[in-house]
């Protein structure tokens, strides 16, 4: 148990500073529609049998934190909070049959399988991003901008997803 | 607070989420330039469109009453251009040498008052028509008191209740209008043809020569329609042999049929009048 929460506050931390002093300062290198985020992934690797309240706080604590450095108040806080609540859904959707196996399971590939773990995944940014950029905008006036960023934001996060489950292989 | 989190966990993550979403909203909207300055604006426009909705529905609300307002601001006009009507007529006549209007207070003395009144049943199939109107002597109401439309005459009110009255339908076979067509005064009457929008004007003299489309007007001369309002105009003529006076057929500018509002006109000095002619009658 030790173990669970400490290895999920490191993973807290270390996503924390690789996205406020690595990814921050690279998307705003590359340009305006390019964003590199990668912190919800401390969210998604939350154990499966978290309580919805206790994932959705936190959540909106790493949201709260990104909103300090990003100088966006609220912002990461409102994306994180939607996107800890969607996640138990869309693990139901995706639940393997006959349920999550062993003890304190994480939606991680040596739980699910790499195909689930990545549609899983895909699911969850895209929940996370779209509402990100929606409340970043404000207003579906700019539904198509707010499309575009989400779609390329997907596929940074999904590839970073990947990289990151490659090197730290998460059980 | 430990009673909070403990509900916030047994009640499931959607009250927590509303709840973290609502300081997040307000933290944005507060914080955020861009995002404050969008939501002033939709909710600018939100409230002012509520605020248009509230309007509307207070207006519809309110119609009875504004109706019934405009309506006696009309009848108080009618009664101010009856009055100027009445006056304009006598100082067109040069024979007076001292025009009437300019009499001390000719013109503050109110001669008509105009009630307005809806008409609560109205015929004009039958023999006798009767008008009924929902407005009786606690509105002001007299007998004999004229009834005319928007657009011509109407009838005489006869029995006056507190609250109702009855008129007298111009379509009576007792109506008599004191009509005046091409200066010539005449008796205008209902025969109970079958165009109600039809009336008969008798004892038009045949020396003079009344052109269909002529307009006939009330004369004056009684106490109950006030002169010059229009009654209708000329749709046909004739001469009956050895008769020294025309049949003329009027159509008559009100359909009697389709009046909804009517004006009942109270001539003040009715009563001074009718004195002074049964008087003159009883001497």
């Amino acid at each position: 148990m030790n173990n669970v929460i400490l290895s999920n506050v490191l993973r807290f931390l270390g996503l924390y500073l690789a996205q406020t002093l690595v990814f921050k300062q690279a998307s705003s290198a590359i340009g305006t529609y390019f964003h590199i985020i990668a912190y919800p992934i401390f969210v998604l690797l939350l154990p499966v049998m978290i309580p919805t309240s206790a994932a959705i706080l936190v959540g909106a604590l790493m949201g709260v934190m990104i909103d300090f450095a990003y100088d966006t108040p609220g912002v990461h806080t409102s994306a994180s909070a939607f996107s800890a609540f969607c996640r138990p859904l869309i693990l139901a959707i995706f639940e393997p049959k006959g349920g999550f196996a062993g003890k304190d399971p994480v939606p991680s590939p040596h739980h699910v399988g790499w195909q689930t773990f990545l549609q899983v995944a895909a699911v969850y940014f895209f929940a996370h991003l779209f509402w990100y950029f929606s409340v970043s905008e404000f207003t579906f006036v700019y539904f198509g901008s707010i499309s575009l960023k989400t779609i390329i934001a997907l596929a940074v996060s999904m590839v970073l997803t990947g990289i990151y489950m490659s090197l730290f292989r998460t059980k | 607070m430990q009673a909070l989190l403990r509900l916030l966990f047994q009640k499931g993550g959607f009250v927590t989420l509303v709840l973290v979403e609502a300081v997040c909203f307000y933290v944005i909207v507060t914080f955020n330039t861009k995002q404050g300055l969008v939501w002033e604006n939709t909710y600018g426009i939100a409230a002012g469109n509520m605020l248009e909705q509230r309007r509307k529905a207070m207006r519809y609300s309110e119609l009875p009453q504004v109706v019934d307002s405009l309506m006696w601001e009309n009848a108080a006009l009618r009664a101010e251009l009856l009055q100027r009507k009445t006056y304009s007529h006598y100082t067109l006549d040069t024979a007076y040498a001292l025009p009437i209007d300019t009499l001390p207070l000719s013109r503050k003395t109110p001669k008509y008052s105009v009630i307005p009144a809806d008409i609560v049943s109205n015929s004009v199939d039958k023999r006798n028509n009767w008008i009924a109107l929902n407005r009786g002597y606690a509105d002001g109401v007299v007998r004999n008191s004229a009834v005319i439309s928007q657009n011509g005459i109407a009838g005489i009110v006869r029995y006056v209740d507190k609250h109702y009255c009855l008129a007298m339908s111009v379509l009576h076979q007792q109506s008599r209008v004191s009509a005046k067509l091409d200066g010539q005064l005449g008796s205008l009457v209902w025969t109970n043809t079958k165009d109600y929008t039809m009336m008969q004007l008798n004892d038009i003299p045949k020396d003079i020569d009344p052109q269909i489309g002529d307009t006939v007007y009330t004369s004056g001369y009684s106490s109950m329609f006030p002169g010059n309002l229009m009654i209708g105009t000329v749709a046909e003529k004739s001469l009956p042999p050895g008769s020294n006076f025309y049949a003329i057929n009027v159509k008559l500018s009100q359909n009697p049929g389709s009046m909804k509002v009517v004006y009942i006109i109270n001539e003040l000095f009715a009563p001074i009048i009718d004195s002074l002619q049964n008087k003159a009658i009883n001497e």
